[in-house]
């Protein structure tokens, strides 16, 4: 079996759990948004002005038509990216907006561009632990009303693999699922492999505003996955002590997974939590910080302990560049995350601000090491080697047995860019840091996929057509 | 140690009490008031402000202090001299969304030591609460706070439905909180950017009476 991190006990986790329940029904959750309070009053809650009070029945009777991990599959636009969740290897998923990146020629950190969303995304296809690749920066040279709908026509255009995506109420989504069905073919053949999920990101504590609640029915309705995510602030949108918010995080979730199988039974739903702590004296936000961590390895197992694939942000980094803080916060995260859940929300440096082309190279050999690292033990005849044992005998080497040839390519991961040789070896080599030889390997990435298209030039024009004409729209929907 | 001392220490452990209790024993000794807030209050303030500035105190330690402050101020303000008119008044919130007022309340204290009148609308304040007050107040100044830098751009949208409302010229806005940049200022329309509330006090204190002179040229 996969190993896993525990931070909870069983009763620990009920408890959760439990408390959870009791808040829903004895605190209610804000739903600013009528229809959805309808959905939660058909159902036998409880309305009072935009409180909903769900009662612990109707929230598990959601969490029995929810669809489960053990048959749950992330598809990507070609089946040779998709993510059957069951086998449980932990993968790379890009997160979104981010603002600046690390421009390419000069080092220098700038805003970001529609074309760097474009590389970025291209240099993901490339890269195999990826397997989300949302767009991890908002072009800020876009019209600013209209960004999700430019920044989705984007990642489609030229990605294969899944994305998860913002949206703009129910217009925005249904626009999105227009893009998507024109790269599959057809909206139905989208509808069979949904290959795009939108963000649903309450509003801590125990709110959810108009559009949240749009976004979450609409995407619902077509049966394309939403990744329910709670993010509360320790000491701002969260109580003062990791126990409390993992509560009504908790609580905020199973919410909307109601409300989604309330719209529809069976509507797919991935688990997040952007749970976090906040430096107390800069007031930023601390998405590394070992609280920031344990929380999302909290959170992932009770995303488990319900069933659900779990996608938490275990790799956003506080550190500015790729250095040793950020090496190391790569690493508590990502071992976390290995540990404790299914997609691991990365590549973003400086709070989630900021996008280095070199760090997807970096990120890329990390989440490798961290599949192996997670990999399950297997005691069968092949890899318990007794016969190998037999052959080699006392005390002489297995190096050329049979054995070692067929297995160490297996067996023993190979870094493609972190530093195993000599000190001599090292300094021959120029005496590199792992930062600029990801960078040199990126560039190669980035030149091989420059012009690279994947989609026919009609079908590209026709997204672009639906991002163009979004602007009007957005003045309508109310946010 | 004398009053003063003993009341900008009092106000730098956050103890409202004891600074309480402090100003009025200053009171009662016929210290003047002006003086208390001068050497006592503003000075404890000041000493706040620089370890804020350089990241050496905790913000619920600086909240501590503040509220601190509002009691001391409160007492004191019965026995401070009434001024002549204001030169003008000054809308002040932190943005919708945005819940955090100290950098904000720290703004209120500082410029109501300056011939203005300061209406604070709080925290998460909607652009149309903002508009409302500007007419209602006939405001010259805006000001506009954030720390979170999710909410930064919400400034962006209360200039822009200034200009809507065909307010822009008529007013300055100035920006400030921790995650804004003299560059993210200029980028979203705004007319000035401190970074912190004495910075802000000691730019109205020189520039004031030329800001308003240039408002009304520009209206005319």
């Amino acid at each position: 079996m996969r190993p896993e991190l525990k931070y909870l006990s069983d009763q620990e986790l009920q408890r959760v759990h439990e408390k959870a329940l009791e808040m829903l029904w004895d605190m209610g959750m804000r739903f600013e948004n009528e229809e959805a309070r309808e959905y939660f009053a058909g159902a036998g809650a409880e309305i009072n002005g935009d409180i909903v009070k769900i009662p612990a029945r109707v929230v598990e009777k959601a969490l029995e038509t929810v669809p489960k991990r053990d048959h749950f599959v992330l598809y990507g636009r070609t089946p040779d990216r998709d993510v059957k969740v069951w086998e449980n290897i932990p993968s790379l998923a890009a997160m979104t907006m981010a603002t600046n990146v690390i421009d390419v020629e000069n080092g220098e950190r700038r805003l970001a561009t529609d074309r760097d969303l474009e590389m970025i995304t291209r240099i993901m296809e490339k890269l195999d632990s990826v397997t989300s690749a949302s767009a991890l920066v908002t072009p800020q040279n876009v019209p600013m009303e209209a960004s999700d709908w430019y920044t989705w026509a984007i990642s489609i255009k030229n990605s294969t693999k899944h994305i998860t995506g913002g949206a703009v109420g129910k217009e925005g989504v249904r626009d999105a699922i227009k893009m998507a069905s024109l790269a599959a073919g057809s909206e139905e053949e989208f509808l069979k492999r949904p290959f795009i999920s939108f963000w649903v990101l309450t509003m801590p504590p125990l709110r959810v505003d108009e559009n949240t609640a749009n976004v979450l029915m609409e995407a619902s309705k077509y049966k394309v996955p939403t990744v329910i995510s709670s993010g509360g602030i320790l000491g701002i949108t969260s109580p003062m002590s990791v126990e409390s918010a993992l509560v009504h995080t908790h609580a905020e979730i199973l919410a909307c997974i109601t409300l989604s199988q309330l719209v529809c039974a069976g509507a797919p739903v991935i688990y997040s939590s952007f749970v976090r702590s906040l430096d107390m004296k800069t007031l930023c936000v601390a998405m590394s910080s070992p609280e920031s961590i344990l929380m999302r390895g909290c959170m992932g197992q009770l995303g488990r302990y319900i069933g659900l694939p779990t996608e938490m942000p275990m790799n956003l980094r506080d550190g500015k560049v790729l250095d040793a803080q950020a090496g190391f916060e790569t690493g508590m995260g990502g071992t976390i995350g290995a540990l404790s859940c299914d997609f691991i929300v990365s590549m973003q440096l400086d709070m989630d601000l900021t996008v280095d082309f070199a760090d997807l190279v970096y990120s890329d050999e990390c989440m490798r090491q961290l599949v192996r690292l997670v990999r399950p033990l297997n005691f069968d005849d092949e890899t318990l080697a007794y016969d190998n044992m037999v052959e080699v005998g006392h005390g002489n080497t297995f190096l050329e047995t049979d054995h070692t040839l067929f297995n160490y390519q297996d067996e023993i991961w190979q870094p493609k860019i972190a530093e195993r040789n000599t000190w001599e070896a090292w300094c021959e080599r120029g005496m590199k840091d792992i930062r600029q030889v990801a960078y040199e390997k990126m560039i190669e990435l980035y030149h091989e996929v420059e012009d690279e298209e994947i989609l026919p030039e009609d079908v590209r024009r026709a997204i672009d057509e639906i991002a163009e004409n979004s602007l009007e729209k957005t003045k309508d929907i109310k946010r | 140690m004398d009053i003063y001392e003993e009341i900008s220490s009092a106000l730098l452990t956050g103890d409202a009490e004891k600074t309480d209790a402090l100003v009025h024993k200053a009171l009662g000794q016929m210290y003047p008031a002006e003086m208390i807030l001068k050497n006592g209050l503003v000075r404890g303030i000041e000493k706040m402000e620089e370890r804020f500035r350089t990241w050496d105190m905790f913000v619920p330690e600086a909240l501590l202090v503040g509220r601190a402050l509002n009691i001391g101020l409160e007492s004191l303000r019965p026995y401070l001299k009434r001024r002549e008119g204001y030169k003008c008044t000054a809308i002040l919130g932190t943005v919708e969304g945005d819940y955090h007022d100290i950098g904000k309340n720290l703004v209120r204290i500082y410029v109501s030591t300056l011939n203005i009148k300061v209406v604070d609308l709080g925290v998460d304040v909607s652009k149309e609460e903002f508009i409302q007050a500007i007419r209602k107040y006939d405001a010259k100044l805006v000001l506009i706070s954030a720390l979170l830098t999710t909410t930064l751009r919400e400034m962006k949208d209360v200039i822009s439905e200034l200009e809507r409302e065909g307010l822009r010229d008529q007013v300055l806005v100035f920006v400030g909180g921790l995650p804004v940049t003299q560059a993210f200022a200029q980028s979203i329309g705004a007319d000035y950017y401190t970074r912190d509330a004495i910075t802000l006090r000691d730019f109205l204190d020189k520039n004031l009476d030329k800001l308003l002179k240039g408002l009304m040229d520009k209206k005319s």
